[in-house]
Parts: C-alpha cells; sequence; structure tokens
C-alpha cells in the first residue's frame, strides 16, 4: 500500500458546534492505483486533502505512508515526505505566487529539500582546490535528493566539456525537463504566472508538484476551474505523465466524468464520511448507497432530482463489503 | 509573445503614475536635494559645525555685494564691528574700508569628506577674518548655514536608520504572529498593545533618561535612534499581522508549504513581498515622526548634544520670545523640518494613490 489512513478524524472546533469536516476516514491507495474522492462541496473532500499532506493536524486516525507511520512524524522526519507527496491546488490563479517567476516557482521545491541549490556551487575542480574538499560532489549529493534520484553524474551531471555541472545548471536542467514534461515552451523561465492561461498555470503548477519526483499527487479539483477542452488536455497530460513518472493520483474532485476518465477506484464521501469505496466500473454501475445514487443521477441528468427539501440520508459508522472490494456504509 | 511594454511590473506602473503627479515630484525633488546637500556638508559648508566666533553672536545675514564705491566688483562682503544700543544689545554694522571677496573653493582649515577623505577646500567661503553668515548666527557666532547643513546629517539620518529599524522589527514580528496565528499571535500582540499603549513622547523620555550620561555625541545618536524606532515598530506589526493574515490562507503559500519551504523563507519570500505596496507607503508617512521625534528630544536638551549640530537643538537657540524678535533668522530650522516633514507626508500620499490598485482599476 502507498497510503494508508486509518480512521482519519478532522474536527473544527466553533464557538458552540463543532463541524466534523472528516469523520472517520478509512482508505488506501494502491501504488499505481489512482483514487478519486468525490463529493459534494463542503463533504470534507479539500480538508481531508490538507490533512493527508500534513497542511492540516488531524485530530485522530493513522497516516501510513510507504509502510511509515507518520502520523506524529516531526519536521526532520517530514522531509522525505514532502517531496514523496505533493499536491496541485484547484485554483492556478492563486496557487501560484504573483511575483514569482516560472523559473523560481518550479525550482523552489528543489531548493527547500537542499538548501545547496539557492547558492550556485562553482565548477568541482575550482571548487575543491580552494576549499581542500575532492569528495563533495554537487551532482552525488543530489543523488541522494528523491527528486533527483534518477540522474547519474555521468549522464545528466557532465557538460560536454568535460566538467562536473554546478548545481545552478543542473536545476536549470531539471526544470527545463519538466517544462517538457507538461507540455510547456522552455523559453517561458523568466515569465511571471500572469502572463499564462488557467490551463498553462495549472501545468505550470503540475510541473512545480511533479518536479519533486512525488510518488503520490494529490489533485484538488486541479481541472475545476477550467474549461471543458482544456479539462480534457489535462487530463490527458496527467495520464501521460503518470507512465512517465511512475506517480499515483489521489483525484479529488466533484466531477464524476473526470473522476472516470483518471481513476481507477473511487471513494464518494458525504458529510465527512466515506460512504461508498469500490472500483470506479462498480461505482458507475452498481452503485449501492443512496448518496452515490442520486450524485451519479444529478451528473448524468440534472432534471433527475428535484429535491423539493434535503434528503436526510442517515448515515451508518461501519464500512461493509457487500462484493469483494466494493464497501458501502451501511 | 514578445510584447515587452504590456508586462510592467506594479511598480512601473506606479512610478509612471508618480511622475504625472507635480506635487509628488516637487517634493521628492525638495528631498533629494536636502539629503545630498547633507551628504556633501563636509565640502557645501563654509565653515566646519562647531566653527565658531563670539565677536559675530547673533550676527544677522551677512549681505553679498558686487558695487564698492560705484565700481563692479566681483561679490564680496564687508568686515563687520558692533556696538551696544541702549538695551547693551549688540548691534551690527558693516565696516566699509574693509571687504572680503568671496571666493569658489576656498582653501580651508584641513578635514575629512563623511570622515574619510580628507580635503582642505570648501565650495564658497571669504578669507579669514571676513566672516560670511549666509542665514546669520547663533549665540556663540557659529554660521546658521553651516550648521544646517551639518544638522540636516543628523535629522535627516535618523529618519532613515530608525525607519530602517522598526520596519525590519515590525515586518518581522507582524508576519510572525500572522503567520503563526494562535498563541504565538496573541502573546505577540499583546506586547505591541503594551508598546502602544504608552504615550510615545513619555516612552521617549523614559527611555532617553536610562541611557547613561557619559556617552559621547556617536552614542548618544545611536541611542536616540533606537529609542525611536522602539516605539515605532509595534503599529506597523499589527497592520502586518494583520496582512498575513490573510496571505497564509493563499494557495500560493500553502503550496509552498506542501513543498517543505521552511516558515521562516514563506514568510519572507511569500508574505512580506506581498505587503511592500502598503510597507512603502507607511515607510514615508513614519519617516516625519523619527525627524519630529529627534527634533522634539533635542529641543529639550535630551537629544543630540551641543556642540554637534541637529535641526532640534539648533532650534533650541529659539526659545524665548526675545530670539525671535530680534534675531528671528534662527528659526531656520525649524523651516527646513517643515520643508522635509512635508514633502515625506507629500510623497507618501502620493505614493498611496499610485498604489492603490483600486484607484488604477486593474486588479492587484
Amino acid at each position: 500500500m502507498l497510503l494508508e489512513l486509518k480512521n482519519i478524524k478532522k474536527y473544527f472546533k466553533e464557538q458552540k458546534s463543532t463541524i466534523k469536516a472528516v469523520d472517520d476516514v478509512t482508505v488506501s491507495i494502491k501504488e499505481g492505483e489512482n483514487l478519486g474522492l468525490v463529493g459534494e462541496s463542503g463533504c470534507g473532500k479539500t480538508t481531508l486533502s490538507k490533512v493527508i499532506i500534513k497542511l492540516l493536524s488531524l485530530d485522530a486516525g493513522e497516516i501510513i505512508f510507504d509502510g511509515e507511520n507518520l502520523t506524529n512524524a516531526k519536521r526532520a522526519e517530514l522531509k522525505n515526505f514532502r517531496s514523496n507527496v505533493q499536491m496541485v491546488f484547484q485554483d492556478p490563479y492563486s496557487s501560484l505566487d504573483p511575483r514569482f517567476t516560472v523559473r523560481n516557482i518550479i525550482s523552489e521545491g528543489l531548493s527547500a529539500v537542499n538548501n545547496t541549490f539557492v547558492i550556485p556551487v562553482k565548477a568541482r575542480g575550482f571548487d575543491s582546490r580552494r576549499a581542500g574538499i575532492s569528495e563533495i560532489k554537487p551532482a552525488d549529493s543530489l543523488k541522494e535528493i528523491p527528486a533527483f534520484a534518477g540522474m547519474t553524474s555521468a549522464g545528466t551531471g557532465m557538460t560536454s566539456a568535460g566538467t562536473e555541472m554546478t548545481n545552478k545548471e543542473v536545476v536549470e536542467k531539471k526544470i527545463i525537463e519538466m517544462l517538457k514534461a507538461v507540455k510547456l515552451p522552455t523559453d517561458i523561465l523568466d515569465r511571471y504566472p500572469h502572463e499564462f492561461s488557467g490551463g498553462e498555470r495549472q501545468r505550470i503548477a503540475i510541473a512545480r508538484a511533479l518536479v519533486m519526483n512525488p510518488k503520490l499527487l494529490i489533485l484538488d479539483e486541479a481541472v475545476s476551474s477550467l474549461d471543458v477542452i482544456i479539462q480534457q488536455q489535462i487530463l490527458d497530460l496527467l495520464l501521460d505523465l503518470q507512465k512517465q513518472f511512475n506517480v499515483t493520483y489521489l483525484f479529488v474532485s466533484h466531477n464524476l466524468r473526470v473522476i472516470r476518465k483518471i481513476c481507477d477506484r473511487i471513494a464518494v464521501m458525504y458529510k465527512g464520511k466515506i460512504v461508498e469505496y469500490s472500483n470506479s466500473d462498480e461505482i458507475f454501475n452498481n452503485p449501492m448507497h443512496d448518496y452515490t445514487k442520486e450524485l451519479l443521477s444529478a451528473a448524468i441528468d440534472y432534471k433527475a432530482i428535484k429535491r423539493e427539501k434535503e434528503i436526510v440520508l442517515s448515515l451508518g459508522s461501519k464500512l461493509i463489503e457487500c462484493t469483494e472490494g466494493h464497501f458501502v456504509l451501511e | 509573445m514578445k510584447n515587452k511594454t504590456k508586462h510592467l511590473s506594479q511598480f512601473q506602473l506606479a512610478l509612471g503614475e508618480f511622475k504625472r503627479s507635480k506635487r509628488g515630484l516637487i517634493c521628492l525633488w525638495i528631498l533629494i536635494v536636502l539629503y545630498s546637500s547633507a551628504f556633501s556638508a563636509d565640502f557645501l559648508s563654509p565653515y566646519h559645525y562647531a566653527d565658531e566666533n563670539r565677536n559675530h553672536s547673533y550676527a544677522p545675514p551677512t549681505k553679498i555685494h558686487v558695487v564698492h564705491d560705484g565700481k563692479l566688483n566681483p561679490p564680496f562682503v564687508y568686515g563687520q564691528t558692533f556696538s551696544f544700543d541702549k538695551f547693551h544689545k549688540r548691534v551690527y554694522e558693516q565696516d566699509k574700508k574693509v571687504k572680503y571677496s568671496l571666493k569658489i573653493f576656498v582653501k580651508s582649515d584641513q578635514h575629512k569628506f563623511l570622515g574619510i577623505v580628507p580635503i582642505n577646500r570648501r565650495l564658497f567661503g571669504v578669507e579669514s577674518p571676513g566672516r560670511l553668515y549666509l542665514l546669520g548666527a547663533d549665540s556663540r557666532g557659529r554660521d546658521l548655514f553651516s550648521r544646517l547643513l551639518y544638522g540636516a546629517r543628523i535629522s535627516l539620518s535618523i529618519g532613515l536608520i530608525g525607519v530602517a529599524i522598526s520596519f525590519t522589527l515590525g515586518l518581522l514580528v507582524g508576519g510572525i504572529a500572522g503567520y503563526y496565528g494562535g498563541k504565538i499571535d496573541n502573546i505577540i500582540m499583546r506586547v505591541c498593545e503594551m508598546f502602544m499603549m504608552v504615550p510615545g513622547f513619555y516612552l521617549m523620555l523614559a527611555l532617553r533618561s536610562a541611557v547613561p550620561d557619559n556617552f559621547n555625541s556617536f552614542q548618544v545618536y545611536l541611542s536616540i535612534v533606537v529609542i525611536l524606532s522602539f516605539i515605532g515598530w509595534a503599529g506597523l506589526a499589527r497592520i502586518i499581522r494583520g496582512m498575513a493574515i490573510s496571505l497564509r490562507e493563499r494557495e500560493y503559500v500553502l503550496a509552498a508549504r506542501a513543498i517543505g519551504v521552511s516558515d521562516f523563507k514563506i514568510i519572507v519570500r511569500h508574505i512580506l513581498p506581498h505587503t511592500v505596496s502598503y510597507s512603502i507607503v507607511a515607510i514615508m508617512l513614519s519617516i516625519p515622526g523619527y525627524i519630529l521625534g529627534e527634533a522634539a528630544l533635542s529641543l529639550i536638551g535630551l537629544g543630540i548634544q551641543d556642540p554637534i549640530a541637529s535641526w532640534g537643538n539648533m532650534l533650541s537657540d529659539s526659545m524665548g520670545i526675545a530670539h525671535i524678535k530680534f534675531h528671528p533668522w534662527v528659526l531656520v530650522p525649524g523651516f527646513f523640518i517643515f520643508m522635509t516633514v512635508m514633502s515625506f507626508n507629500v510623497v507618501g500620499d502620493v505614493l498611496r494613490d499610485c498604489l492603490d490598485p483600486l484607484m488604477k482599476g486593474t486588479k492587484s
């Protein structure tokens, strides 16, 4: 299992009432198997994804990533986790700092994992002679960082002149590589976010997340603010990138059509609880929970639901496996 | 694609806007002239600030002549003699028998430009024993114009340094309080309120009295800067905190946190830069406070000490109706304080209009 969530709870305490944003959620994600998290606005999808990426603390439960329990992990222990799990936010207009160039946006994560990136290191020959350290090679120190794990000093660490590349050059190369991967032109490095369209911005945001070489990428309504054509392009790109970078997606959306295209498994969330959880085909063909049925019918034909008053669904507390791998809240 | 003109930064837009404001430009030039003449006071002023001549106590501004005995001459000044009137007040008269020609690049005593580069010339002056008082002399016969230039160094720099200290402090503290929120925010804000609660002038006096009296002039100067910035940071911290609270919820801040950027870096790189347009205006509008604060302290004799000149302690010469009545030129430093304070306020005001995105009708 790539990610296991056990009985996650996240409550927000207001002055008098408590909002149960995430209430006892248990779900797991296998490597290579995209999970879609679907539900109406305010059902706790975003809160859950923020809890997963440790932007919010959790009130109860366990987060196990890659066999490692990270529930109470300290800052230093999270360092690795940070690059292993990344997130793409909903609004590409506010998720990129307007004062940062594309270069800074994408490289920020690299400098965060290793501070040496910020200061360009001189070419090795010169550097070692002056400092008297011969074993420190910029390209080698990079290899220890997950983002650079795939790079060898022979392959990318050397320039044609045969000298070791400086960190700056490595970073530059990495950024260009990412821009190519998300199918953006490579001459945009010094431009600012406001010069791009929504789709282009979302590509930059994806590049920013992927440059960390994550195992799990959380896409929080990542295509919701884009028009349908651009949505399609981004979804195709995501599927493409999955093969290329070997990354698993947790796709959070209210849009079933989008979810179906990209996800192998779907978890339906309602009022902070997961009400149904199964393969995507299973969910679409054989929905068990009332809420899932309603969600599906709403997506297929908006006329189908005529809610005079909100139907109060009684929610149980236990997920039952009705057929194999198909869980429904009783 | 390469349409560069389209991508002016907010700062460039504001600059363009600023250039269109006449009063803003005039005041900016006033400030530039004041600061650059303070910078080159060693060269511009005809005398050293402590160069005194008791025979010329409260001498009026020296008249510069070009006509002597009905003939045209290069500019010169007459010598000066004085007698006492029935109130035993000195009355100065021009001694038309002696004339001292006004010279540029006149040789003077050896002194150091900004305390570093040795020079022995001043821009203009008359040869000794003639005295040139462009704006008159003070009680000890020191040239008011020279003292004004030297005093500008202290009075004008105190504003800049004070603002630099208190803004660094205020930005960081406010940024930290707003970004972390919760308990840290609570504690920091209560401390800020404690500072804001005490009336500024009394706090200033109290802090000044805590400074040892055996300090030399430079230490006094430093302690005044510190005292003034000690008072000013709290108000700014409060406002920056408010801005940080709204900025920390922005998605790019969340994204930076998710990437693992350190909190300090997030505050410095993602939060504080977005308060910059407010900060620039606030800086411009708070510099006058420091200048006035120094002037107030020096005026009552707690600030910069004689013989070192500052606009505040020069003004202390003019305490008393007799001084204003008989030698009104001692009020000149007050006029310069007024000019400076007004210029900073106008520039700040114009800048605010320029940087305010609503005024331009564009999205920030």
